[in-house]
């Protein structure tokens, strides 16, 4: 036999693109073989037909993660279940897919669902052209802007490929004769890349959360996954064209707070950041001061740069990213534990007429940076040849960045983490992030 | 006993010492079972078939509607279509055949029509008539999509159980598939017994449309004829004979004739010096207006194979012949 059939159910391998997500892989078995979602579960898993009928009867199954596939069936049987399972973003993002996609809507780009083409990447909230066509991705209906139905296996799970509103169906593949336009034809290579990017988001030890953001508690839970997939973006250096991205990571260093919920709360702290980072290096140093917590608690108190039990040590290091990744780590991974340290008044480490050290630059740098700007000040003034009437502290970071850029940083003492591990033990992960992190936010 | 089993000097096969099924134990017996004499799935090619053979391709080739052959009880329809199925992967391995048993029903209603054909070509669908007759349009037009072909081959085995209205169904399908967007049309080749040139003389006289499906599907119905001569019998022990033709297991270049008898095989006895006493042999059957069909001679084959005893002397007198048939002849007529 030489027919289109497998496992008992018509099946064309033509049909389906290497990059086509599970939603329209099994619409299309559901379409071809004129059968109910509950049976093709049944025939391709296992489940038993009264268990799977009554769990899509109460529930609606997320085709974002792929526990679906698990439901007391044989999800490692039959080449269609494995087809499947390779095509979640469960794939991609192993069990992190729900921090970065979302199955509120169906989303779609046109010219991609014409040829009854969806990837699963298109459930990135932070996905809003198509790579392929640099269409919008839609997540409503092109003729009546109804929105689309969820993104999950319930018993409308074949509706949900028409408008609920107006009846016509999302693309042409979807109408009477749609099966005529399954093969799909399209060069889908441009999903592949991004998704072979993406994976490495599966193999990374992740920051459990981000509870200690509040600018990142701010946000909508979709600018949240838009920031997540930023996060892992610089986290991970992935190599992916920013042209399909939000408009909020197509930037470097202030790419959150381009995410629409910042703009919209101009008098919110995450408005104040978004106002503070319009120049680079002023930015930097205002955006801690911007940080009222960190102000608040801070303020008026001689910083404890040495010996702080929790959080870091002077080292001898020239390592660039290190020193990135301690910033990162002040401003955005352990701020808050400032508040705890006890911090007391102490004198400035070199003489008045001294040259500074590399050692001492990093000092005065880290104070201003904290916002001690009333020490680092006093400092300056107090130093001889660094009239503050000469040279503003602001000026002094921007020299101190000159002197790590110029290449002669070898010797410059700057910061280690001292909670987090080195390379290799449990929180290496962390540390790689917050190098990431570091980075993209303080390109030294 | 020393097997001395050796290939002709003009074949290079392997050396025997390979060939662990040509010996009695576990690996012969494990070919053994997966035989295609022992599991009755051999493709032997006749004259009938060469026949039917040309006129499916005939078929294919004017993009025609229906070929249809009458047979006799038990000459083989379903070998043949096997033989013939494989043939057309041959031709075109890319073209989608399927075939199909129509059964009988007491209401031979329209959706067990689509249940059989579906069912046939291990599809698990249930559902209502119309139902399965879309979930077999597009399981057609998915086949030819497949294999950007426009034309898939439908072999109707016992077609004779079909009457008017199951063709009248098969006519609105193929009439479907042929018009846009499938463009698509379906030869559908019918073997059944010659009960099926009482349904055509049903359809003649029908008086809405039994032209159409006569013209359609069955208005040429060949006789698919059994072994008609000593001569066309020797071409198929021949075979039996020819590694090139019959080749048991793969790539091995053991014919049927060296897998089960290999000793005399290499001794130089061959199938095929038996053609006019196994003729003879089945003299009796043709003088009583018996044919000589492919299921007896394979049967005949088989009773001489597993209980032949294998040796460099190894022979078979035409009493035996006659006395094997006798025995296979009535067993499968019982």
């Amino acid at each position: 036999m030489t027919l289109a059939i497998r496992e008992g159910l018509t099946y064309s391998p033509r049909w389906f693109d290497q990059q086509e997500g599970p939603y329209t892989y099994l619409a299309k078995l559901a379409i071809a073989n004129r059968t109910s979602l509950t049976t093709l579960l049944a025939a391709i898993f296992g489940v038993r037909g009264s268990s799977a009928s009554s769990t899509l009867r109460t529930h609606s199954l997320t085709c974002v993660e792929d526990r679906w596939m698990k439901r007391g069936g044989r999800a490692t049987a039959g080449s269609i279940a494995q087809s499947l399972s390779q095509r979640t973003l469960s794939d991609v993002f192993g069990d992190r897919a729900g921090e970065f996609a979302s199955d509120e809507h169906f989303r779609y780009c046109s010219p991609c669902l014409d040829r009854g083409f969806q990837s699963p990447l298109c459930q990135l909230d932070a996905l809003v052209r198509c790579p392929v066509h640099h269409a919008p991705i839609l997540q409503v209906c092109r003729a009546c802007q109804a929105p689309t139905g969820r993104y999950a296996f319930d018993s409308a799970f074949l509706q949900k490929l028409r408008c609920t509103n107006c009846g016509k169906p999302l693309g042409r593949a979807w109408d009477d004769d749609g099966l005529m336009r399954w093969p799909v034809t399209l060069d889908t290579s441009a999903y592949g890349t991004l998704a072979t990017s993406l994976r490495q988001v599966k193999r990374t030890t992740w920051l459990d959360s981000r509870g200690w953001d509040d600018h990142f508690d701010l946000l909508p839970v979709a600018d949240k996954r838009v920031a997540n997939l930023g996060l892992a973006l610089h986290a991970l250096d992935l190599p992916i064209s920013q042209c399909s991205l939000h408009p909020a990571l197509a930037g470097g260093v202030d790419d959150l707070v381009r995410v629409e919920a910042y703009r919209s709360t101009p008098q919110s702290p995450a408005g104040k950041v978004e106002e503070v980072f319009r120049d680079l290096w002023g930015q930097l140093i205002e955006r801690a001061g911007g940080i009222k917590r960190l102000l608040d608690a801070l303020r008026n108190e001689t910083f404890k740069a040495v010996g702080s039990r929790r959080m870091v040590e002077w080292v001898g290091s020239d390592d660039r990213k290190t020193l990135a990744t301690f910033l990162w780590c002040i401003r955005f991974g352990h701020w808050s534990d400032f508040t705890k340290v006890h911090v007391r008044k102490h004198a400035m480490p070199w003489a008045k007429d001294a040259d500074l050290s590399r050692d001492d630059w990093t000092r005065l740098f880290l104070l201003a940076f904290k916002a001690e700007e009333r020490f680092a000040g006093k400092w300056c003034s107090m130093t001889s040849h660094l009239s503050r009437q000469s040279i503003e502290w602001r000026q002094l970071v921007a020299q101190y960045a000159d002197v790590l850029r110029s290449g002669h940083a070898q010797s410059t003492a700057v910061i280690a983490i001292a909670t987090l591990d080195h390379e290799g033990s449990e929180n290496s992960g962390r540390v790689k992030l917050a190098y990431g992190m570091g980075s993209s936010y303080f390109p030294l | 006993m020393k097997l001395d089993n050796e290939a002709p000097a003009n074949s290079n096969h392997a050396p025997d010492s390979e060939f662990d099924y040509l010996v009695p134990g576990p690996a012969r017996d494990a070919a053994l079972a997966g035989h295609p004499l022992t599991l009755d799935e051999q493709m032997l090619q006749t004259d009938g078939i060469h026949m039917a053979h040309s006129l499916v391709s005939r078929g294919i080739r004017f993009r025609k509607y229906g070929v249809a052959f009458v047979c006799t009880p038990r000459i083989g329809k379903t070998w043949a279509i096997d033989a013939l199925i494989a043939m057309l992967k041959v031709d075109n391995p890319n073209m989608p055949v399927f075939s199909t048993e129509a059964m009988q029903h007491d209401d031979p209603t329209e959706k067990a029509l689509w249940t059989d054909i579906l069912s046939s070509v291990g599809h698990l669908k249930g559902g209502t008539a119309a139902e399965q007759k879309a979930v077999l349009r597009d399981l057609i037009v998915s086949s030819a999509q497949m294999h950007d072909e426009k034309l898939v081959v439908m072999f109707v085995d016992e077609a004779q159980n079909w009457g008017s209205r199951h063709w009248r169904y098969i006519k609105g399908l193929v009439n479907l598939l042929r018009n846009r967007p499938y463009r698509i049309r379906v030869l559908v080749v019918s073997f059944g017994q010659s009960h099926l040139l009482r349904v055509r003389e049903e359809i003649t006289t029908l008086s809405d449309g039994g032209e159409d499906l006569l013209a359609r599907f069955l208005r040429n119905i060949q006789e698919f004829p059994a072994i008609q001569n000593a001569d066309e019998l020797k071409g198929i022990l021949a075979q039996m004979d020819d590694p090139e033709l019959t080749e048991y297991p793969d790539h091995s270049g053991v014919c049927y004739t060296r897998f089960f008898m290999p000793l005399a095989y290499a001794a130089g006895w061959r199938l095929e010096s038996h053609y006019k006493d196994i003729w003879k042999a089945f003299g009796a059957v043709r003088k009583n207006k018996g044919q000589v069909t492919m299921l007896h001679l394979m049967n005949l084959l088989r009773e001489l194979f597993f209980t032949g005893q294998d040796g460099a002397e190894f022979t078979v007198s035409l009493p035996m012949w006659k006395k094997a048939l006798s025995e296979t002849y009535e067993e499968q007529d019982a």
